[in-house]
């Protein structure tokens, strides 16, 4: 993997090239679980941030990584948007990079659902009681600058 | 019953809690004026420069609609309205069920309230770079809903919409309150809903509350965050329930 090895003979590789695009996306991906936590960040997001993966991956959540207005604005807005209408867009907030500057970008959030939902039941119940995997409530983020 | 919301949406974020009290209470919802389907007109920044006009609008709310040992249950900066509110009517507010109340958001010698002056002048300044591209960016908001039905496009489009000069000044009324002292004045059994990891009541915040309040219930959710009206409505209601 990698933006410098592209082998010119051996025709498309489509799985690379999508891990590629994934990875070394014009904006930065992250996928968290249902409680927030990252699953997984993409190579553009740490490249911005300063940050390996395994300080976020499983450690982190999106809200952490805020400033702490940005933090208010998130439990204030953003989730309960993210919650009601399944998705957020054009979000403007400040990420605290790993060397505590901060970077200024657009939040775009889906959050993903396997089923019908229940009208009394928020994402998080239901997490409890269908498990996790059939939930697949994961939230994907695209971070973009 | 009456189901108050706080500061970023509107009464919607009872959505999923409030129609299951209605078989045995009578269930009123409202919008704070500035927020939501309310009248902007009817915004007045000197009224509502202290959270006090907020509770004035709440009892209002007693009178105009003649209730009596109501319930009510405050979501974020509405628990400390309903606090105000209870303290001016007790005969008309007979309980309190604070959702994850902070009496005061900012840190203050031996009390840590989670922030200081600065991360709230942040949150104005977040406030005001997202309400600039709201008309644009945010109209077709809606994408991917199909599994929830139950939200309608009316809703979908307008939900957390505010005018930014209305939520900027509560933003700040709200963040730069202080109602410590009003703790102590509350007469009428009284519940406190704390969640887990919630980063604006943190728990030792939750625990203030119930401390300073005599004689109040302290439960702690297992939801995460701070709104659990949305993220855990039923174990929000069990919670509710048990209390009243």
């Amino acid at each position: 993997m990698g933006a410098s090895e592209h082998p010119v003979d051996s025709g498309p590789r489509f799985d690379e090239s999508a891990e590629d695009l994934y990875e070394n996306a014009p904006c930065g991906y992250l996928s968290a679980a249902p409680d927030g936590t990252l699953v997984r960040v993409n190579a553009t997001f740490l490249r911005w941030t300063g940050y390996r993966a395994d300080e976020l991956v499983g450690v982190k959540r999106f809200k952490d990584l805020l400033t702490a207005g940005g933090r208010i604005y998130h439990e204030t807005h953003y989730a309960p948007m993210l919650q009601m209408q399944g998705a957020v867009r054009e979000i403007a907030v400040d990420i605290v990079g790993a060397d505590g500057r901060r970077l200024p970008v657009l939040v775009n959030s889906v959050l993903l659902r396997d089923h019908a939902g229940e009208a009394a039941g928020g994402p998080h119940d239901r997490v409890r009681r269908d498990g996790a995997q059939v939930l697949r409530a994961r939230a994907a983020r695209r971070a973009r600058s | 019953m009456i189901f108050a919301h706080g500061f970023g949406c509107d009464q919607e974020m009872w959505r999923f809690v409030a129609p299951t009290f209605e078989p045995d209470f009578r269930v009123v919802l409202f919008d704070h004026v500035g927020a939501g389907g309310s009248d902007l007109s009817a915004y007045d920044p000197e009224r509502y420069a202290t959270l006090d006009g907020y509770a004035d609008d709440v009892v209002e709310i007693c009178h105009e609609l003649d209730l009596s040992d109501a319930i009510f249950v405050g979501h974020s900066v509405s628990a400390m309205i309903g606090v105000l509110a209870a303290a001016r009517e007790p005969e008309r507010i007979g309980k309190l069920v604070l959702v994850g109340p902070s009496p005061r958001y900012i840190d203050d010698g031996d009390y840590v309230g989670g922030f200081s002056r600065d991360d709230i002048e942040e949150l104005l300044q977040s406030l005001d770079s997202n309400f600039l591209g709201w008309s644009s960016t945010m109209a077709p908001v809606i994408m991917g809903n199909a599994d929830r039905p139950e939200l309608g496009d009316e809703l979908t489009s307008s939900f957390c919409r505010t005018d930014p000069e209305i939520a900027g000044h509560f933003a700040r009324v709200t963040f730069t309150s202080d109602n410590r002292d009003d703790l102590g004045g509350v007469r009428v059994p009284t519940l406190v809903l704390q969640c887990s990891d919630d980063a604006i009541a943190p728990r030792t915040v939750g625990e203030y509350v119930h401390r300073e309040i005599p004689g109040s219930t302290f439960v702690e959710l297992t939801a995460t965050g701070h709104c659990p009206n949305l993220s855990a409505p039923r174990e929000t209601i069990d919670a509710i329930r048990a209390f009243v």
